[in-house]
């Protein structure tokens, strides 16, 4: 299992992870796509004093993810099982609006 | 009812016994040219210069001198008919300021360019304004709010010296002023004062907006105002990042959106000993980072995901029914290019269905000239629409607006009838006046799948947004100001946090 830690992007001043461009920057920094392509499962962290994470920083984080792998996949590669019930609901709405565009097509 | 940038007078009045002899009309002149005067004397002999070839004792001479003899110039220059407050009220920072360019204020007043004289030619005319607001509030008067900006920036633009007088009671809506203190830093310092409600002034003091508003404003015992401030906070001028790790750094609004928590928390603390349940707290920052992340990514094309915005809020408390009610407002601004201009770079199938949209309601607001502008607005609103092709590429994007939406519904909630909360969306020509039941049925009716908000009781796109909740600017307002005003309910929040 690979650890992704989200502390790293925090500061202790800061309850919240927000911003879709912020999203895609921790993309590349913790280069998801070389991670995903590896046959382990990303185990997704959090500092305690995190509150929420923004919907668009979901997207701009899981966006190619779910592009590619679409979100059956994406559950099952990315573990939120760590995290606060709070913030899985964050990952989850985040997500919701990723196939948002996928479904609206069907 | 105070004076901003004036101070106490004192025994001023004692003076009106000079004048009692003369016409009536010139007594109320040089009345007012006696107060100006004292001004001057005040300003022009409160700071002594030191060093230089004099002593000391003749520098403050010389420095009296000057005072009296300015002072006086400007009450004879009122007994000869002359307007006052052009030179004696003045300060040299005007004399020699240069105009400086300005979204806000180009917009607000058409051919800024040619229309603004530089103050040497003013020094010719001496032309002084003199400009009364009321009713300062997109909530409400989107265009009292509009003419009384436009009047301000065409008097930057001509006169030598101005004043202004807001007659409001209360602050109506804190987005009004955000917009005035961002203009303001724009503008040559030709103003010098006017007339201030106290709970206005001491709403402007807690807020810490002095110093963005140039205003000095009387002293007021905070004590006695039930006010309780997030003081104003801007992002540094758009374009201006240089560091390598921009996104990776935790981002201003991140901060200001914990900030914004921890001091609603010590408001309710401070009025009912009740802090902001965690789902609150999530709620707040969701809604001030969503806003703010979409004003840096969208609002300056020229500096993509660099933008810049000003957000402040408060509360204030009133008692009902022995019922402590806390009244909120909250509004962000970021200035640059209008909504209605942004997300026509919208991908091309996404753009089809927008302009089907506006043809298709275009004659449903036939007094209002610029409904194709105010219908892309709205358009702009629904989920899946951006202006950034690369997101949508990815499939990502295109929902800021909803949870900014969703959000307010659920802060603004209440069980209570006749509450006063509303969000207002403005940009460009457009005023969208988004009522808290018109957003809560909107996130009722999309049940966790895809938001869209048209703006009628039925909440369909084949019907045209209703009539009261568009209002057409009579200026360009070139940016997009959020502001809304909102009654917090903790107990509802509290029973509504698993809603």
């Amino acid at each position: 299992m690979v650890e992704v830690d989200l502390g790293k992007l925090t500061s202790a001043t800061s309850k919240v992870l927000a911003g879709h461009q912020r999203g895609v920057a921790a993309r590349a920094q913790y280069e998801l796509d070389r991670l995903e392509e590896a046959d382990q499962v990303i185990d997704i962290l959090a500092p305690k004093h995190l509150e929420t994470i923004s919907p668009s920083f979901v997207q701009g984080f899981l966006g190619e993810s779910i592009r590619r792998m679409g979100q059956a996949r994406v559950r099952t590669k990315f573990n939120f099982g760590s995290l606060p019930q709070f913030l899985r609901d964050d990952f989850d709405i985040g997500i919701k609006r990723l196939t948002l565009r996928t479904n609206s097509k069907d | 009812m105070g004076f901003w940038h004036i101070e106490d007078l004192e025994d001023f009045w004692a003076l009106r016994e000079l004048d009692k002899d003369l016409p009536d009309d010139q007594r109320g002149r040089v009345g007012e040219a006696r107060k100006e005067a004292f001004h001057v004397r005040r300003r022009l002999g409160a700071n002594i210069p030191r060093g230089g070839a004099r002593s000391e004792k003749q520098t403050a001479l010389a420095k009296k001198r000057y005072a009296n003899k300015s002072a006086r110039r400007v009450i004879v220059s009122a007994k000869r008919g002359r307007p006052i407050g052009y030179d004696g009220d003045v300060s040299k920072r005007a004399l020699v300021a240069q105009k400086k360019e300005s979204l806000l204020l180009d917009g607000l007043l058409p051919n800024r360019g040619k229309r603004w004289q530089p103050m040497r030619r003013r020094l010719r005319s001496r032309s002084t304004a003199e400009i009364d607001v009321e009713k300062f509030s997109f909530l409400t008067h989107p265009n009292y709010v509009v003419q009384a900006l436009s009047e301000i920036a065409e008097a930057e633009s001509a006169h030598m010296a101005a004043r202004i007088n807001f007659h409001d009671e209360d602050c109506l809506d804190i987005g009004a002023w955000l917009v005035l203190a961002a203009m303001r830093s724009e503008m040559v310092p030709i103003f010098t004062g006017g007339a201030m409600s106290n709970v206005v002034a001491s709403v402007i003091a807690a807020l810490q907006m002095e110093q963005a508003l140039r205003m000095r404003v009387p002293q007021i015992d905070e004590e006695t105002q039930n006010v309780w401030s997030f003081p104003l906070r801007a992002r540094r001028a758009a374009g201006t990042s240089t560091s390598a790790t921009q996104f990776l750094d935790t981002q201003d609004y991140e901060e200001v959106a914990t900030e914004l928590c921890e001091a609603i928390d010590v408001w309710l603390d401070a009025c009912v000993e009740q802090q902001l349940t965690l789902q609150g707290r999530r709620s707040v920052m969701r809604l001030v980072t969503e806003t703010l992340d979409n004003a840096e990514r969208h609002a300056r094309p020229d500096f993509e995901n660099d933008g810049d915005w000003l957000m402040t809020g408060f509360m204030s408390t009133a008692e009902d029914d022995s019922e402590v009610r806390f009244k909120c407002q909250l509004a962000l601004l970021s200035v640059g290019t209008p909504i209605s201009k942004t997300v026509i770079n919208c991908d091309d199938a996404t753009r089809a269905m927008m302009e089907q949209y506006v043809a298709a309601h275009l004659q449903s607001g036939p007094r209002l000239r610029h409904m194709d502008d105010h219908l892309r607005t709205i358009y702009a609103l629904q989920d899946m629409v951006s202006r950034d092709r690369v997101a949508t590429e990815g499939q990502r994007g295109g929902t800021g607006f909803s949870d900014i939406i969703k959000m307010f519904a659920d802060l603004a909630g209440h069980d209570r009838d006749g509450i006063f909360a509303r969000m207002a969306i403005i940009s460009g020509r457009t005023c969208l006046h988004l009522d808290q039941n018109l957003c809560e049925s909107a996130v009722d009716k999309c049940n966790g799948g895809k938001f869209n908000i048209w703006l009628n009781s039925a909440q369909s796109s084949d019907i045209p947004p209703h009539e009261s909740a568009v209002q057409e600017l009579d200026r360009d307002f070139n940016g997009t100001l959020i502001t809304m005003a909102f009654e917090l309910d903790p107990e509802y929040l509290e029973r509504t946090a698993d809603g």
